[in-house]
């Protein structure tokens, strides 16, 4: 008796967490559903009475959508590249070896950690525009990369200190290189650790605005959130294409996370969270 | 084992390769004109049309494909960029040299751009230029000249008339719109004695775009008009007296729509939350494509003890172009032209242009009278560098002013010695 | 033992491959340095100027003003407080309705796995959006509204959510929450999986009921994961801006201000550059201290 109140209890408890965690979705795709934008009935109507798909259609017609959606993909996946190569290479110096610097270094990567990417804009700017790739879509990728550097580290060091020393030792009786300890075993073995990594920085890189917006002119470079940002008007906005066209965009996070699910709890181990 | 880790640099370096690859192929896409016709020149123009509305639909689906055909040889690259990012984005290319050949510039910017040696003097550089400007309304055009030169050419042009809801009134007991201020907050004290959920009047913001026209039309103001020092007007009798009655009127539940939460004012005013309110064409639109069933009404803004004055708006075009003048100046004369200024009029936007003005298809758009008759009134704000900042102190000042009950006149004080720090820097 | 054992292994890499560390560390930190480090230091160059958007090849130096006009800038204070104000309301909040959740779900009931996607949901919402859609749920004349009074009947007048600068801080910490309770969650579970059945097993022979195993057992078995998650948390609280910016844009009267949209508003409402590098140093002085004090007192323990 007592243990069926306790199961009820959970499972209220997550019942209503759970639809108050879904509701805005829903909500948006009531309003993307909506013929007309009225989002501001009184009393307010949460099932629209006439549905219809044309606001995606406008979403995705509109501009060139695919066009974006794809520059969206390709900064994201270089990105992605980037950061794994350079933080797991770091994670792996931090974890395996001791050099002149470390802490100090450490510290200072750490501190990447809690700076607020708008405090840089500015000098960003004026630095991507020295190098030459203002207007360009390295000069996304570039910024992205060394934003997420820090915590990408981080993450992998504790992974890589939770693999055990005996394996960099039996690697050096067979006279293998600190290069074939990385490449070959460190990296393999922690698959797992890539994935939390990988969901955790990808929505930043994938919604993030202000910068594109202040160094892409050429709109056949531009990213999702400008071409969002492009339905509100300075007087009225199409809220149901906003909403449509908001909904396309985050489509492909959730599917890579619903992809990607099955793996995600193993990446999170005690050990890649230890610090 | 080291299979594995070349397996994974070689598809690194795929990505890479596909990425550059694609980087380059779409700077060619995007430039065709290098390889295959010689003279073909591309003009950037920079505007913020929104996505998907009419009048983005008109600009990319109309009119550039006409003035392409129209001017073989120049291609037009449109540019969409919210309004606000519009501005910084401007303002950040401006130290930079990364800005559009033409842009649409809020009337409010002109100064800004000016003072910053970005835009092209238009009436030095092109001969031409007296015979355009002759066809165009003279109030708008007045917009684009600082000091004596002129560094624009307007686009479109618009101004805020009351919007009344005629069954409210009518159920509080008054049959037409106010037609003085004292009407006015008269009819209020009426509306919220009839709806007590409802506001008489929505004002979306306290920024001079919309407090400017209570004040001007009181006799007040908020600078000098050579614009050196706000001390005398901005905290003048006039002034105080009008900014006193509003408040008052938010005090009693009477006026609301700037507050965060408040009900967005013109879906609210078609929804029975506000029964008045000033706005400008695009609410027409708006009425006409989301609440077809709201008979909305309009009538002259309420006349103070100076008439009737509200605020001018509207855009101008400006060339920042360094070497391609003469392409950008040809596209700044076609948009400014009867055939495109008609074109936009039919889709809300207000025209510039006399004859386009006189053209029978803008004839029949029916709601444009009140708005042409508050034109001939309506006044524009300081055309100053230093506007937009100013604009935060006033808007300020007034969220200070309405939302709690500090004296008004010292606030006001506090305001102008603020204001007139910001007009010596500059 | 293993310890020493593993120590051993180090000494004999370092020992092997003096500068192989070096090739591992320096190309990531150089990257980082040139786009992170460098922009820093140079920020932290322009605090000391009066630098203005109006023209960002002007620079004149005015020593300490900046920081000056921080200190005695009264919406500084004001966005110090609510930063705190958010924090400590969402960061426990993430903490505890993420560990409840977790341990709701972690020992794989019927339906777990549906649950854990509806909770990670938010996490992966896009700020703007999620942000759009609170601001409509509060708005005077919304659901939220509606419901409480019209469905409900609780009350008769109207409550401002948005306008009333304290429900509108409790609106926005409430979006942190919504929105980071699945990141809670999941790094919960992981650590969950991690505390050794056996200890559960002995505490049931010793008789002890559910909220004991969970105070004396699962607690102090997951206190790094605990250590790691406000840490972040807090770092977090100390960035929130879209959600504030798109809901109250600070006001009313400033009264909802935070660090960044403060920042924003100085740099590019009022072109103030120099004032808003040095409101963004203070900013991560206060971040440096806090998280140094949480190093300390989690030592401590």
């Amino acid at each position: 008796m007592r243990s069926l109140w306790k199961s009820i209890c959970i499972y209220a408890f997550l019942t209503v967490g759970g639809l108050i965690s879904v509701y805005p979705l829903i909500y948006m795709l009531m309003t993307a559903l909506k013929p007309m934008t009225l989002l501001f009935e009184f009393p307010p109507r949460f099932l629209p009475s006439e549905m219809t798909l044309s606001n995606f259609r406008d979403a995705w017609v509109s501009q060139n959508f695919a066009l974006y959606l794809l520059n969206s993909i390709l900064v994201t996946l270089i990105s992605f590249v980037l950061i794994f190569l350079f933080s797991s290479m770091l994670a792996f110096a931090y974890s395996r070896f001791d050099f002149k610097g470390k802490g100090f270094s450490f510290t200072i990567l750490m501190g990447g950690l809690v700076i607020p990417s708008l405090t840089l804009l500015i000098p960003q700017f004026v630095l991507i525009r020295q190098l030459g790739m203002f207007d360009s879509r390295w000069g996304l990728i570039v910024i992205y990369t060394a934003g997420a550097i820090p915590f990408t580290t981080f993450m992998l060091k504790g992974f890589f200190d939770s693999i055990s020393r005996d394996i960099d030792e039996s690697v050096e009786m067979e006279g293998g290189s600190a290069w074939t300890l990385f490449a070959s075993i460190i990296l393999p073995l922690s698959k797992p650790a890539f994935v939390p990594a990988t969901i955790f920085n990808a929505l930043t890189v994938w919604e993030e605005f202000p910068w594109a917006l202040t160094i892409i002119n050429d709109p056949a470079k531009r990213t999702l959130p400008i071409a969002l940002a492009n339905f509100q008007g300075q007087y009225t906005t199409q809220w149901g294409i906003v909403f449509a066209g908001s909904l396309i965009a985050i489509l492909p996070i959730i599917l890579l996370f619903l992809l990607l699910q099955r793996y995600f709890i193993a990446g999170i181990t005690a050990g890649a969270v230890k610090g | 084992m080291t299979n594995k880790w070349s397996k994974i640099s070689l598809l690194l370096l795929a990505i890479l390769l596909v990425a550059t690859a694609c980087g380059k192929g779409n700077e060619g896409a995007s430039d065709p004109g290098k390889d295959s016709a010689e003279k073909q020149i591309t003009l950037t123009f920079w505007h913020h049309y929104s996505t998907a509305s009419p009048e983005e639909k008109t600009l990319t689906g109309v009119l550039i494909p006409k003035f392409e055909a129209e001017n073989r040889g120049i291609k037009v690259k449109p540019v969409a960029i919210p309004w606000d990012d519009l501005h910084k984005k401007l303002q950040i290319g401006g130290s930079g040299g990364d800005l559009p050949d033409v842009a649409r510039l809020d009337i409010i910017w002109v100064p800004e751009f000016q003072k910053r040696g970005l835009l092209q003097p238009l009436d030095e550089r092109f001969s031409d230029f007296n015979e355009i400007a002759e066809g165009l309304l003279e109030g708008p055009l007045s917009t684009a000249k600082v000091g004596e030169h002129y560094y624009g050419l307007p686009l479109n042009t618009n101004t805020k008339v009351l919007f009344w809801n005629k069954d409210m009134l009518g159920q509080s007991g008054i049959d037409k719109a106010p037609e003085t201020a004292e009407e006015f907050f008269t009819a209020l004290g009426k509306i919220k004695a009839k709806y007590d959920k409802s506001w008489g009047y929505g004002e979306p913001a306290l920024q001079g775009w919309n407090i400017l026209p209570w004040i001007w039309s009181n006799g007040g103001d908020i600078l000098s008009p050579d614009f050196t020092t706000a001390d005398g007007y901005l905290n003048s009798e006039a002034t105080i007296d009008i900014v006193t009655k509003l408040r008052a009127a938010y005090a009693s539940g009477q006026l609301a729509g700037f507050k965060p939460g408040d009900v967005p004012v013109t879906e609210g005013h078609a929804g029975g939350s506000y029964a008045m309110m000033a706005e400008g064409p695009w609410a027409v639109a708006q009425f006409q494509s989301q609440f077809g069933d709201f008979a909305f009404e309009m009538a002259p803004f309420p006349e103070g003890s100076a008439g009737s004055v509200q605020v001018l708006g509207g855009e101008d075009l400006g060339i920042f172009s360094e070497d391609k003048q003469e392409e950008a100046w040809k596209f700044v004369k076609f948009m400014v032209s009867e055939a495109a200024q008609v074109e936009m009029g039919k889709i809300g936007q207000i025209p510039v242009n006399l004859d386009a003005m006189e053209n029978p298809e803008i004839k029949a758009v029916d709601y444009y009278a009140p708005f042409l008759e508050q034109l001939k009134t309506a006044k524009a704000r300081p055309p100053i560098e230093s506007w937009p900042q100013i604009d935060g102190v006033l808007s300020d000042t007034m969220s200070s002013i309405f939302m709690t009950d500090k004296d008004i006149k010292s606030e006001l004080d506090a305001a102008v010695t603020k204001i007139d720090g910001l007009l010596q820097i500059n | 033992m293993e310890g020493a054992f593993s120590n051993e292994g180090v000494m004999i890499m370092r020992k092997k491959n003096g500068t192989a560390g070096y090739l591992f560390f320096l190309p990531g930190f150089l990257f980082f340095s040139v786009f992170i480090l460098y922009p820093l230091i140079r920020n932290f160059l322009y605090s000391f100027y009066d630098f203005r958007l109006t023209d960002l090849n002007h620079l004149e130096f005015i020593g300490l003003g900046n920081y000056r006009y921080v200190f005695q800038d009264p919406v500084f204070w004001t966005s110090l407080r609510n930063i705190f104000l958010y924090g400590i309301i969402s960061v426990p909040g993430q903490m505890i309705l993420g560990f409840l959740v977790a341990y709701a779900l972690y020992q794989n009931r019927p339906g777990s796995k549906t649950f854990r996607v509806l909770f990670f949901l938010p996490v992966i919402t896009s700020w703007v959006v999620a942000s759009l859609i609170f601001k409509f749920v509060f708005t005077d004349q919304g659901y939220l509204n509606y419901f409480i009074m019209d469905v409900l009947h609780l009350t008769d007048s109207t409550i401002n959510w948005l306008s009333d600068p304290g429900k509108a801080m409790m609106v926005v910490s409430f979006l942190g929450i919504w929105k980071g309770v699945g990141w809670a969650m999941v790094i919960y579970m992981a650590a969950l999986q991690g505390v050794p059945k056996d200890q559960y097993e002995a505490a049931s022979l010793d008789g002890c009921n559910a909220w004991q195993q969970i105070r004396y057992i699962t607690l102090p078995s997951i206190r790094s994961t605990t250590f790691f998650i406000q840490m972040m948390l807090i770092i977090g609280a100390f960035n929130v801006f879209t959600s504030i910016y798109l809901i109250t844009d600070g006001g009313p009267l400033h009264q909802t201000e935070v660090m960044l949209t403060r920042m924003y508003q100085k740099a590019f409402t009022e072109y103030d550059l120099g004032y808003a590098s040095a409101l963004s140093y203070v900013f991560a002085v206060i971040i440096a201290g806090l998280t140094f004090l949480q190093f300390r007192l989690n030592k401590q323990e």
